[in-house]
């Protein structure tokens, strides 16, 4: 069990005293807390963390700016083959590309002989099935179904396989 | 040149996505719509361009115009039985 002088030497607490701040504040709101839940835990461990005032938490960009995510709706959200197969049924389903020539990373102009108007016809379908946003920036980096794949895994925000702790 | 290229690909989506609820259904839409595009591919003067853009675009107002014109005529039936 920790004592209370243990306690007591937290620098978080020690200034709040100095402050005459309610504890309660000085700890953070619930929004603080879990902005620090996103640091690398090295951080969260380290003594350094007590130290980290509310400013500097709060230039932190969090990792959603999407105000509501329910992930009461479906669980999770989709896994990378989950994409990736999604993808490629509709590209089978665009009815000016055979299916058997359907693949991740089949060059839309150059492989399946597309045109810039064919693009933009995939993309809004790929907004309507994905439910994500894809700005005219975005749409002229899309070549390929995996460069699709890429950008909508981001949107989506699925963690990528080496950057799971 | 390719803010041009940039603004028709943004007209061609907006006009698809207009045209989702065409009267005579979506895909007799869209080849209509892939003709006209198709028909002045080869279209390079600049001033021309910003011309056709301009016609896309009272298109555009044109198709909200009869979106609307059906709604008043939906609700209108809906109230008065004899016109």
């Amino acid at each position: 069990m920790m004592s209370l002088s243990h306690i007591f030497k937290s620098r978080v607490i020690q200034l709040a005293l100095l402050r005459n701040k309610s504890l309660s504040r000085s700890f953070g709101g619930s929004m603080v807390k879990f902005r620090y839940t996103l640091l690398p835990p090295v951080i969260q461990n380290s003594s350094l963390f007590h130290t980290f005032n509310t400013q500097f938490i709060r230039s932190i960009p969090l990792l959603s700016n999407r105000q509501v995510r329910l992930f009461s709706e479906d669980g999770l959200p989709p896994t990378w083959e989950e994409v990736n197969k999604k993808i490629i049924d509709v590209l089978s389903a665009f009815d000016k590309i055979a299916p058997e020539n359907v693949s991740l990373g089949a060059h839309f102009v150059n492989d399946l002989g597309l045109d810039s108007l064919d693009i933009v016809e995939i993309v809004m379908s790929f907004e309507d099935f994905f439910d994500v946003e894809i700005t005219d920036d975005e749409l002229e980096t899309i070549f390929s179904g995996k460069d699709a794949a890429d950008l909508i895994g981001r949107k989506l925000e699925i963690p990528f396989p080496e950057a799971a702790l | 040149m390719s803010s041009q290229r940039r603004v028709v690909l943004q007209l061609y989506r907006e006009l698809l996505f207009m045209g989702r609820e065409y009267p005579m259904g979506f895909l007799f839409f869209r080849e209509r719509l892939r003709k006209v595009f198709q028909k002045n591919k080869t279209v390079e003067d600049y001033e021309q361009i910003s011309n056709l853009i301009k016609r896309g675009n009272f298109v555009i107002k044109e198709l909200e115009a009869m979106y609307k014109l059906r709604k008043y005529r939906t609700l209108k039936k809906n109230y008065y039985e004899d016109s």
